[in-house]
């Protein structure tokens, strides 16, 4: 079978960062003008921040950069297809759960990536080689990978795991996406820690996890 | 309105489990006793399933494929001294940390709203980017945007507040009974 050609994993199609924490939070705090209250946001933008959903239970706003939701259990906040550096998503979940009055018991940092391949040929090649349809065409016709999840222990002291699901991209043809959850439960979720505790383990954990997801892209991708 | 990159969940056929440990019964009775819980899955009762904490994200909304951002390259500055219409700052590159640079920036580089953080130490970030602006019809064009950080620290006036107002509430509590 011919090699598959190297897609560089340096040069996704698209890329984004998703921090999910996993808690008690009052969504009705999150509103755009506590943000800049707190000086967290510049006030020219949150002034034109899109609130999507505001009820005691959840919130929902968005911005050019970014993408709030907090419910009374979650809280994440996403970065956008405009978004310059995943730092300024971090920076402000950091800085948002040192001023709060919210509680977490887990938290996850996502990386996700779509990633186009040249051809039909070469983006079935690279599902192949994870999920090979020799083992599964006996019992189904034409067998093709729809979802993959493989989850690693966390190779770090901290509690939680790594998962990885690797699926067709719906997003960009002839495209994988790849997303990458570095997963760390810091406490039971029937007691969870203060959040700015969250926030110092979010900071300390950040280049690790950066580094994690880099291996995790560039071991998927390398066709070697 | 450009959006997060979040894979958007596929519609699930209606005969498909949703998942191994989350796999509800194919089928219920058509009526269902008041009192009485549907059973549960043989995958439930031999894995004994239990709740487990997922941080993954779970939305997905759409993407503005017309108004996309491509960095070229990003960078961490930290100011090293201000002027009064420039500042100095060295920086790092974000992707590749041997990237180290020094240079000097007008302030009319950095937003209004973003220009009383600037002083000696401040940490901003600078990316240049590809912006597609489809709907435009320029194709695609470069740009630098500039923002600087804020990230509150959890300093010892904080720790002195939390001490003070525990203390309060403690007495308080005491002088009731």
């Amino acid at each position: 079978m011919a090699a598959e050609p190297h897609v560089d994993p340096d040069a996704p199609e698209l890329s984004g960062l998703g921090l999910v924490f996993l808690g008690r939070f009052e969504p009705s705090s999150f509103q755009p003008s506590w943000f800049a209250e707190q000086d967290l946001l510049r006030s020219e933008e949150v002034a034109t921040a899109k609130i999507n959903l505001f009820h005691n239970e959840v919130v929902n706003f968005a911005l050019d950069w970014l993408i709030l939701e907090a419910h009374t259990n979650r809280l994440s906040i996403q970065s956008t297809t405009r978004t310059a550096q995943d730092e300024l998503v971090r920076d402000l979940a950091a800085g948002t759960l040192r001023l709060t009055d919210a509680s977490v018991a887990a938290f996850g940092i996502n990386h996700e990536r779509h990633y186009a391949f040249g051809s039909d040929r070469d983006w079935h090649a690279f599902g192949h080689r994870l999920v090979s349809p020799q083992n599964w065409d006996s019992f189904l016709k034409q067998p093709g990978m729809r979802t993959l999840d493989v989850q690693g222990v966390r190779p770090d002291d901290a509690d939680g795991y790594i998962r990885v699901r690797v699926e067709p991209s719906v997003r960009i043809k002839q495209s994988v996406y790849i997303r990458v959850n570095d997963h760390i439960e810091l406490a039971p979720a029937t007691d969870p820690l203060p959040s700015p505790d969250a926030a110092n383990a979010l900071l300390e954990q950040w280049d690790a996890a950066q580094a994690r997801a880099q291996a995790v892209f560039e071991g998927l991708l390398d066709s070697r | 309105m450009t959006t997060a990159v979040e894979q958007p969940a596929g519609p699930m056929p209606s005969s498909s489990p949703l998942g191994g440990q989350e796999a509800e019964a194919l089928t219920l009775p058509r009526e269902i006793p008041r009192g009485a819980a549907p059973s549960r899955t043989a995958t439930e009762v031999l894995q004994g399933a239990r709740p487990e904490m997922q941080s993954d994200t779970a939305t997905s909304p759409p993407d503005d494929e017309a108004r996309r951002l491509r960095v070229r390259e990003s960078w961490e500055g930290v100011v090293l001294n201000v002027s009064d219409d420039t500042f100095t700052a060295r920086l790092q590159g974000l992707k590749n940390t041997s990237n180290r640079l020094q240079a000097t920036f007008r302030m009319t580089a950095v937003s209004p709203d973003d220009r009383r953080l600037v002083s000696s130490g401040a940490v901003f970030y600078l990316a240049v980017v590809l912006r597609v602006d489809r709907q435009v019809g320029t194709g695609q064009r470069a740009d630098a945007e500039l923002r600087f950080r804020r990230l509150p620290t959890w300093t010892g006036d904080h720790y002195a507040a939390a001490k003070r107002w525990g203390e309060s509430t403690a007495q308080a509590l005491l002088d009731a009974d």
